[in-house]
């Protein structure tokens, strides 16, 4: 009995096991000037399509079936509901004013948006499409982090200069932790254990560990014959297994590969122009990132930690997400 | 109060109201970072694109201007060429490339590259310095606009001719101001659009690097 049930399941593991590899890759880019997402066959690394959306969109996110892209539009004020099969806009969630990052919560039933211009941070209900509660916190809030467990919604303020720690049951701000100037985005690792803070002009990314609330270390780079102002960390994305990370540099056109346990910086990797946001595929065999003003994503192989190509997208491309 | 007056007030009032109105267009646009006052563009002011940036092939040696090798100088000025699309320039660093032995590769694309953003650096620094004296020019114009309408408010009402002679003049101000301003966003353009073409003929050539 026992033995024909384990050669059943096997069957059916092979079969599902089929039915993944079959599907497509696809990546979405959010393209700030062009007001489109592009559309790029994960496989063949060709761009597709480009689908008209709202005004200057900027963060976007995957639901996690993966039936939805939700994009920032950010002139329109609203955050946009796209239907990954068809590719339509089927309608709008209320964000508050100028929304310009997103994060979902494990279960997509929330979404929390960052309001640049009215220090806000507004929780939207998802299913209801309404506004839940709208959280005060620090000057020009942009980066938005959420835990694994979707217990905490970091939020950092670019000219505070702080990441805020909201606790998602009660809307309230827990820690307030400087950083250093302009903080631009906050990362969760995977364990939940750490939260990396990229500076923009500070320069740094500081890694502050979830339990204490306390920056355990900051991260600095340094490029021979790049000058310092230059190196403008931007999008932060840590492996699951936590060995390696990768910090997009901004305007220093390259990607710098972190020991994500000594923290030390092992190598800098020239992508596109302008480097902006960042984020793994599935399986975080590969690395996406957007180069705003070369107007192409650049593909690196995570294991081998090299550029492998870069895909001509729209104009000024911002955000990615991947779908399997 | 006579009437007369009451006249007088109101249109000295519509005059400051007219002044005060205009400033807003008059005011020159304020750099985005603030730290350079001749600086008009939202771009970040990039004065000189360093090879390192661009660049992650072998360090470039200092190029002194065109001395060493009219061949990488001739192909350079035609890649740094805006006129040329870049899908031409690419076919050229190929060709170029092709007629490399494996041991002068890499030398001689450095070398190309090096030669390349030398030209492209002086054309960014020429466009970059004509934007600064546009922006001084339009800083003297709108101190001249606000001058004028000031000296405006303190003509009386009777110097009708000399009244109309300066508005006259003041509204041609205006008119140029705005034209000028108008074409502030294609000029701040050019610097960022230089760099792109860098970038793009620094990833051609690299990838033609052993």
């Amino acid at each position: 009995m026992q033995r024909g049930l384990g050669v059943l399941s096997a069957a059916t593991a092979a079969w599902l096991t089929l039915g993944a590899a079959a599907e497509a890759r696809t990546i979405y880019v959010s393209n700030e000037q062009g007001n489109t997402i592009s559309i790029v066959d994960g496989d063949s690394l060709e761009l597709v399509k480009e689908v008209e959306v709202g005004e200057r969109p900027r963060g976007i996110v995957l639901s996690p079936d993966g039936k939805f892209l939700y994009i920032c539009a950010s002139e329109n004020d609203t955050v946009q509901i796209m239907d990954t099969e068809t590719l339509e806009i089927l309608g709008e969630l209320p964000s508050g004013p100028d929304p310009e990052v997103i994060v979902i919560s494990p279960d997509g039933a929330k979404i929390y948006a960052a309001n640049e211009d009215d220090n806000l941070v507004t929780v939207i209900d998802v299913a209801s499409r309404s506004v839940d509660a709208e959280i005060p916190v620090g000057v020009e809030p942009e980066g938005m982090g959420i835990s694994p467990d979707g217990k905490v919604v970091v939020n950092t303020s670019e000219t505070t200069n702080m990441a805020h720690f909201i606790d998602v049951e009660s809307h309230e701000i827990t820690d307030n932790i400087l950083v250093d100037q302009r903080p631009r985005v906050a990362t969760f690792t995977a364990d939940g254990a750490e939260v990396w803070v990229s500076s923009e002009i500070g320069g740094t990314v500081s890694v502050i560990d979830n339990g204490t609330r306390a920056i355990k270390h900051k991260i600095g780079f340094e490029i021979p014959g790049v000058p310092a102002e230059s190196i403008q960390p931007v999008g932060v994305g840590v492996t699951s297994d936590r060995s390696k990370a990768f910090v997009a540099l901004g305007p220093a056109n390259r990607v710098a590969v972190v020991d994500a346990q000594t923290y030390e910086v092992k190598d800098y990797l020239l992508v596109g122009q302008r480097v902006w946001q960042l984020a793994f595929s599935p399986d975080e065999k590969f690395l996406y990132t957007t180069n705003g003003v070369s107007n192409d994503i650049s593909v690196i192989d995570v294991d081998a930690e090299k550029v492998t190509k870069s895909v001509a997208v729209g104009s000024f491309p911002w955000g990615v997400a991947i779908k399997d | 109060m006579s009437p007369a007056f009451l006249v007088i007030i109101w249109r000295s009032l519509i005059v400051v109201l007219a002044a005060l109105l205009l400033e807003p267009s008059v005011a020159p646009a304020i750099a985005a970072t603030g730290e350079e006052p001749d600086w008009p563009c939202v771009q970040r002011l990039v004065p000189e694109i360093a090879p390192a940036v661009i660049w992650a092939g072998p360090p470039v040696e200092p190029v002194d201007g065109a001395a060493g090798n009219p061949t990488i100088d001739e192909l350079a000025t035609e890649l740094a060429a805006r006129r040329v699309p870049i899908e031409e320039a690419e076919a050229q660093v190929e060709n170029f490339a092709k007629s490399l032995t494996d041991e002068q590769k890499d030398e001689q694309l450095t070398r190309l590259f090096a030669r390349t953003l030398e030209i492209i650096n002086g054309d960014r620094s020429s466009i970059i310095q004509g934007i600064k004296k546009y922006a001084r020019g339009q800083r003297t114009l709108a101190e001249t606009i606000t001058e004028k309408n000031e000296r405006l408010s303190e003509l009386p009402k009777e110097e009708v001719v000399a009244r109309d002679t300066l508005i006259a003049e003041r509204d041609w101000d205006i008119r140029i101001y705005d034209d000028r301003e108008r074409s502030l966003t294609y000029l701040c353009e050019q610097p960022v659009l230089l760099e792109q073409r860098a970038f793009a003929l620094a990833r051609t050539i690299a990838s033609h690097l052993e």
